[in-house]
């Protein structure tokens, strides 16, 4: 699953809260993904719940195109 | 009748005082500050007005209330539409600007990029220690007694010693001084003598103290490091500090007490809920997510800076609004059974913090706060509920909260 923050992001954090493993929030105090943003589907439920919770609507996430 | 009443089918169906340019069908005599006063709850004085259309309401010189969460969210993520220049319908009466609060973009974005790093999750979580020992100490003090005034003895004391303490580094013991300020503000805004008078005290105060820690820098601390920052390449003035500390001030003080007096005042009535929070209380962070919907008490002003057709509401540049968060967080179109307080939502996309590029800067401090409060009260006072014999009073205006909430419940043995 490859997963994004648009520039919607206004630092609420609750991805944080609800998916640590997926996102943490950057020096400047707006949120970010760990790594290249490609996980694993077993986190799907998890940044689908951080998903739901943003209340930008600021994060992406998408099904990866198998290679 | 005066020239400027709506003509609408003639002089005949037009209330008195309803605006040219309000629609006669859309004009309401809403009090922000009585009618929730006066209210079973703070709430429903907002909540009698869900599923209308945005409407006007003739008190304390006009303005539109915004009635769900649509039109809430459009309000706030529109800053070019809805400026920020007023933030309250007068009675804070601060003659400069709010830093960065009152300020529209492009102004406001490098003011809020200057305070950002000073509230991210990682510096609140760092202070949990210091606030789990303040909370501590001020539970401690009433434990043994089997009741408490919670407002009174902890929620209007222990959100203001750790911001005292820990972010402006004022001395705790002028407390009393400083909650009179802000309440005068803040709270009780009917008297505009009362709100003057305490506005410059604060100024006054805030001078000085910029002033003292411009030529003596503290260690770890904010307004120290403000006065030490750039923007645009040159240094910030005291002057933009001490704009800056005065938001911080009003936005530090009183939040988190309207948060766990509202919170605590309907778990008090919900034994359910509260036996949960005791017994399993790694559902606490989750449960103040949805807390802070269901309590949400900011009810902050935007003015609109063109004429606009705004979800129904045919607004004139110059028009102030009133985004209610309140009516936003009980809007079944936004959340299944909104009035049902549930621990287990899925989605907690609650507007209790703002959204947009105002969104509340003390957000993640709030949240820890509230955390630690929650652990600790729910260890002490297992079983609390109302206490049948004292009154709770409520107040309305920009920020709605609670200024006596009785409780009882069985000492720890």
């Amino acid at each position: 699953m490859r997963v994004s923050i648009s520039d919607k992001c206004q630092g609420h954090a609750r991805c944080l809260a609800l998916a640590p493993e997926v996102f943490y929030i950057d020096d400047g105090g707006y949120g970010a993904v760990h790594g290249d943003g490609e996980f694993p589907d077993d986190k799907s439920e998890l940044i689908q719940k951080a998903l739901m919770n943003c209340p930008e609507n600021a994060i992406r996430a998408r099904r990866s195109v198998a290679s | 009748m005066t020239v400027e009443q709506s003509s609408a089918g003639g002089s005949l169906g037009a209330p008195p005082g309803c605006p040219a340019h309000v629609p006669p069908e859309q004009f309401r005599h809403f009090d922000y500050i009585r009618d929730i006063e006066t209210a079973t709850t703070p709430y429903d004085g907002y909540l009698q007005y869900r599923g209308e259309k945005p409407f006007w309401s003739d008190v304390d010189g006009g303005f539109w209330v915004l009635t769900d969460a649509a039109q809430v969210r459009d309000c706030f993520l529109d800053p070019e539409t809805f400026s920020n220049r007023n933030i309250g319908l007068g009675y804070t009466a601060f003659p400069r600007t709010m830093i960065p609060d009152q300020l529209d973009p492009p102004e406001h974005t490098k003011y809020r990029k200057l305070l950002l790093p000073y509230f991210p999750p990682t510096a609140a979580r760092a202070l949990e220690d210091d606030i789990r020992a303040i909370a501590r100490a001020e539970i401690a003090a009433w434990a043994g007694r089997g009741k408490v005034e919670f407002v009174g003895q902890f929620a209007g004391r222990f959100p203001q010693i750790v911001f005292l303490q820990h972010l402006l580094h004022f001395p705790v013991e002028e407390m009393e001084t400083f909650l009179q300020w802000e309440h005068d503000m803040v709270r009780h805004p009917r008297d505009p003598e009362d709100a003057k008078r305490s506005m410059f005290a604060l100024l006054d105060y805030l001078t000085n103290v910029v002033a003292e820690r411009a030529a003596h820098p503290i260690e770890n601390d904010m307004i120290s490091g403000l006065l030490q920052s750039e923007i645009e390449g040159r240094p910030v003035t005291q002057d933009e500090v001490i704009d800056m500390s005065f938001l911080l001030f009003l936005a530090g003080l009183d939040t988190v007490t309207s948060a766990l007096s509202m919170s605590f005042y309907f778990m008090a009535q919900q034994p359910k809920l509260r036996d949960r929070l005791v017994n399993e209380p790694e559902v606490i962070a989750e449960a103040i997510e949805e807390l802070l919907r269901y309590v949400s008490f900011v009810n902050t002003i935007r003015t609109a800076n063109r004429d606009i057709d705004f979800h129904g509401a045919p607004m004139r540049a110059g028009d102030r609004v009133l985004p209610s968060s309140v009516l936003a967080a009980r809007d079944p179109n936004e959340h299944d059974q909104p009035d049902q307080i549930d621990f287990d939502r899925r989605a907690k996309r609650s507007l209790a913090f703002g959204v947009g590029i105002h969104r509340c800067l003390g957000s993640h401090l709030a949240r820890v706060e509230l955390e630690v409060a929650f652990h600790e009260l729910h260890q002490v006072m297992r079983d609390y509920r109302l206490d049948p014999s004292r009154d709770i009073l409520f107040h309305g205006a920009g920020i709605l909260g609670c200024d006596q909430l009785p409780l009882l419940f069985t000492p720890p043995g």
